[in-house]
């Protein structure tokens, strides 16, 4: 059976080749006749045939078969592709992707049949050949192609490049071949442990014939490759022999310089030559990229192909990476420490070289632990083309189903944010594509009614913007009526019609993410938007980010999202109660004031404050967390308060603190599951002197302040502004 | 032979009585720091405080096991008991928390024929002079006169207030 790591590796690069597919699925819908997109499909269907043949995951080859024939087909000319087609083909892509599930929980059991059926019918229509015919035809072909090409591997230009680069890293480039037994029973099987074992410790670059060929079995006894390693040649030919049914290795070091000559000789050969040596090159390192169960050839394969730089990936447990990130703030509480000592040193025996020269240190180790941290925070991120890669079929499909034409555009796929980011902001952004899919951008006759041209544009761009992510969904669609906005947000009794007027068009914006303000039936048909927006809302606030709306009638609508770039660390606004110090998440401070006691109005037994006309109620968190204060301060009503608005899901508080410290980036540290969650504490954080500060929960807070219901705050404040 | 088997135990003292805590259980001891108090927690939880990069919490013994008379904080201000003040950290299972103690006295090995099961009494009994309540013992020794309490870690988190812990992680 397969180790765990292989059936990972085979899932990675079933996830790969699957994205590939669905990609240049959707890019062959908009042009049936690229040829190049066909290739891609038809290669990554081989791909998965292949290695899904290997793994004995039957149905998968099965289906993926049918895929690939049909891709024959279409790249001979037989078959033209319709968009009743690319639409079985993308149900044949949906059932490869439950294939996948059913590998980690084989009960779903998969039921091939039909996406099968459908698939064949398109060869039913062409009945010159039957299905298992062009089956066999396949490989015929390529035998043939094969024949054509010479034995022995020759170095070209884009080999030679790679091999030069792997001499750099002190790799040493061999050309390998082996014979097999005479009587060996499963070829392609010996093949695959070869290049397994090969890549244990180098990498393959390269094979004639190509890999996969060898792994459908399509080869005679031997076959040949080129092999990059730093072990010596008996090695590499120990390590084979030791493989059963291995008749014969022969192991030779290619030098460049020979090389070089070889090439010099080889362009004297006639150009025709020339071309299907090429052309074999960029096959067989395109296919070497696939079946090769093994990043490192992949990357490799890559760089022969495209010239581009191999990158080498280690998976790590993101524990590890925690770990060491928690070892690294040890590094600079110590550090602070360290400086400390500097200073009392100073104070007490003066400035003297010794002193100097620690001071130097501990500087310079505050540097490097400043720059280790950054790049462990870096290794912690993903690109966001995770998530993003999922959204180009899925506008697709509801753009179908909605019979809107749109021109989808993604930027910016390779912005890299915190896993844990891109875990919680893929759903949100589904919701607002859909929303701009749905609502904003109008039918294809409407927008040439209006002048605009049939398809619709929607743009999903991320990029970063100082230590933030921005992530822009913006349509040119029919925009949100505010007037509408503002007519609903009576109707639903949330305010009076003079509130609603004096407010700004853009606060009549925001209102689309009050909950209650939306549902779906109601305001969708007038505001075009509301779906659940203020579930988008919250759960962009939970990773502390911030959603913005911005939309013109008849221009567009664009939502704009500003998101940590990790959730490890956030701004924080310091206060001090007491003598304790509290950190307040940036993201749900509105302001800060100071408000003298005669201020504080009460309504019911809540203590409000009037700020610029609203309502806002108060909250002592002093008394409210119960702290007993020993730096005695008596009650004088004159006396002013510093007063900090936070806001979170569009309701706000005032809450009274004794100072404010100032701004500061805190690292956010879990209380454990010992003392688990806590009302309005969402963690802690060690500050620089080693002593740790208490993050505040805004919306547990702002939750918690009790006796009135802020909608009637709101009721009142009404009453109390007119 | 059961005579020799030695259980090894760490001493410390709350107040003026000795207690002792399998050494297994002791991660390691660190001098008394600022504790950071933690509103809305139980009572019995000091605050947290910073261990080398994480976040632990700390208990108040005396509070949890209920021994009446008897404050940390009481005597903060005599220089001389502050200085001695020490935090245990246990690990329990998966969580480490630390304990305040006023003092370390020793490391040392009771033979478990000196160790004697608690008293049948009712949980709240006053014994060995102090108010504690009996469910978080392990036994006591009687180490050349000296009367030393065994505490048993495994009951330090998770006492009988597992309800009210159970309710703070709602």
């Amino acid at each position: 059976m397969f180790s765990d790591v292989e059936i990972s590796v085979f899932m990675d690069e079933l996830e790969e080749k699957l994205q590939i597919i669905n990609d240049n699925l959707l890019i062959l819908e908009q042009d049936v006749n690229n040829q190049e997109v066909l290739q891609e499909i038809f290669r990554a269907a081989h791909t998965i045939k292949g290695s899904s043949g290997i793994m004995g995951y039957e149905k998968m080859t099965k289906l993926t078969h049918e895929i690939e024939n049909l891709f024959d087909k279409i790249r001979s000319g037989k078959i033209t592709v319709t968009s009743e087609m690319i639409n079985v083909l993308f149900e044949a892509l949906d059932v490869l992707k439950m294939l996948k599930d059913e590998i980690t929980d084989p009960s779903l059991n998969v039921d091939i049949s039909d996406v099968l059926s459908k698939l064949s019918s398109y060869f039913k229509s062409d009945s010159s050949e039957s299905i298992e015919k062009a089956y066999d035809q396949a490989p015929l072909k390529q035998d043939s192609e094969q024949e054509k090409k010479s034995e022995n591997i020759e170095v070209d230009d884009a080999l030679a490049e790679v091999i030069s680069e792997a001499e750099l890293r002190g790799f040493t480039a061999y050309k390998i071949k082996v014979d097999l037994d005479e009587g060996c029973q499963m070829k392609e099987v010996r093949a695959f442990l070869i290049f397994e074992t090969l890549q244990k410790s180098g990498e393959i670059v390269k094979s004639v014939p190509s890999a996969e060929d060898l792994q459908d079995g399509k080869f005679d006894l031997s076959f040949e490759v080129v092999y990059l390693t730093k072990e010596d040649q008996d090695q590499i030919k120990n390590m084979l022999m030791s493989i059963a049914e291995v008749e014969n290795v022969q192991v030779s070091a290619i030098s460049l310089q020979e090389s070089e000559t070889k090439r010099e000789d080889s362009d004297d050969l006639k150009a025709d030559k020339e071309r299907s040596t090429d052309e074999r090159e960029t096959k067989s390192a395109k296919a070497s990229a696939t079946p090769a169960k093994e990043k490192t050839s992949k990357s490799a394969a890559a760089s022969s192909a495209h010239a581009v730089k191999p990158v080498k990936t280690v998976r790590v447990d993101v524990q590890k990476l925690d770990n060491l990130m928690n070892l690294v703030g040890e590094l600079v509480i110590e550090r602070t420490r360290l400086n400390r000592f500097v200073e009392l040193f100073e104070s007490k025996y003066g400035s003297d070289e010794l002193i100097e020269s620690l001071s130097e240190m501990s500087n310079h180790l505050g540097y490097v632990a400043g720059e280790l941290q950054e790049q462990i925070m870096k290794a912690r991120m993903l690109p966001i083309s995770q998530i993003f890669n999922r959204f180009p079929r899925m506008v697709r499909d509801t753009a179908q189903k909605l019979g809107k034409e749109i021109d989808f555009i993604v930027e910016g796929k390779e912005t890299e944010l915190d896993r844990n980011v891109i875990e919680m902001i893929g759903d949100p952004l589904i919701h607002l594509i859909r929303n701009a899919i749905d609502h904003g951008i109008e039918t294809p006759e409407e927008r040439v009614k209006k002048g605009k041209p049939r398809k619709g544009k929607l743009l999903l761009k991320a990029s970063y913007h100082e230590s933030h992510i921005v992530i822009i969904i913006e349509d040119d669609g029919k925009g949100i009526d505010v007037q509408k906005i503002r007519e609903k947000a009576v109707e639903r009794g949330l305010y009076d019609r003079e509130t609603v007027e004096r407010m700004s068009d853009k606060e009549v914006l925001d209102l689309i993410f009050r909950s209650g303000f939306s549902t779906k039936d109601e305001v969708s048909d007038l505001s075009g938007r509301g779906v659940g927006m203020d579930v988008v809302r919250t759960a962009i606030e939970q990773i502390n980010g911030v959603v913005e709306v911005h939309s013109e009638i008849n221009v567009g609508t664009r939502f704009t999202i500003r998101l940590p770039l990790t959730l490890a660390i956030i701004r924080s606004l310091m206060i001090s109660l007491g003598d304790q110090i509290y950190a307040f998440p940036m993201a749900n401070v509105q302001e800060t004031l100071r408000v003298s006691e005669d201020e504080i109005k009460s309504i019911g037994n809540s203590e409000v404050i009037v700020v610029r006309d609203k309502i806002v109620p108060l909250l002592r968190l002093k008394e409210h967390f119960g702290i007993v204060d020993n730096t005695h301060e008596d009650a004088d009503l004159s006396k002013e308060l510093f007063v900090v608005i936070i806001t979170s899901m569009d309701k706000c508080a005032a809450v009274v603190v004794d100072k404010l410290l100032g701004e500061q980036e805190v690292v956010i540290k879990s209380l454990g599951d010992y003392l688990g969650d806590i009302d309005g504490l969402s963690g802690a954080t060690i500050l620089g002197d080693g002593s740790v500060a208490l993050i505040i929960d805004a919306r547990g807070l702002v939750k918690q302040t009790k006796g009135v219901e802020s909608r009637e705050i709101e009721m009142a404040g009404v009453q109390y502004a007119s | 032979m059961s005579t020799d088997t030695m259980e090894q135990v760490v001493v410390f003292k709350l107040g003026d009585q000795d207690y002792a805590l399998d050494i297994m259980a002791v991660k390691e001891i660190i001098r008394m720091e600022k504790i950071t108090k933690i509103p809305a927690a139980p009572d019995f939880i000091e605050g947290i405080i910073s261990l080398r990069g994480s976040v632990i919490p700390i208990i108040d013994l005396s509070k949890r096991f209920g021994i009446s008379g008897y404050d940390y904080i009481d005597n903060s201000d005599d220089a001389a008991v502050n200085s001695n003040k020490r935090i245990i950290v246990l690990q329990v299972k998966e969580t480490v928390f630390g304990i305040i103690v006023d003092a370390v006295q020793e490391v040392m090995s009771i033979p478990e024929n000196s160790l004697e099961p608690p008293p049948e009494v009712v949980s709240g009994t006053s014994f060995a002079g102090v108010q504690i309540d009996i469910a978080y013992l392990k036994g006591i020794a009687k180490v050349n006169d000296r009367l030393i309490i065994l505490i048993d870690h495994n009951r330090i988190l998770y006492g009988h207030e597992t309800e009210e812990l159970q309710q703070m992680a709602m």
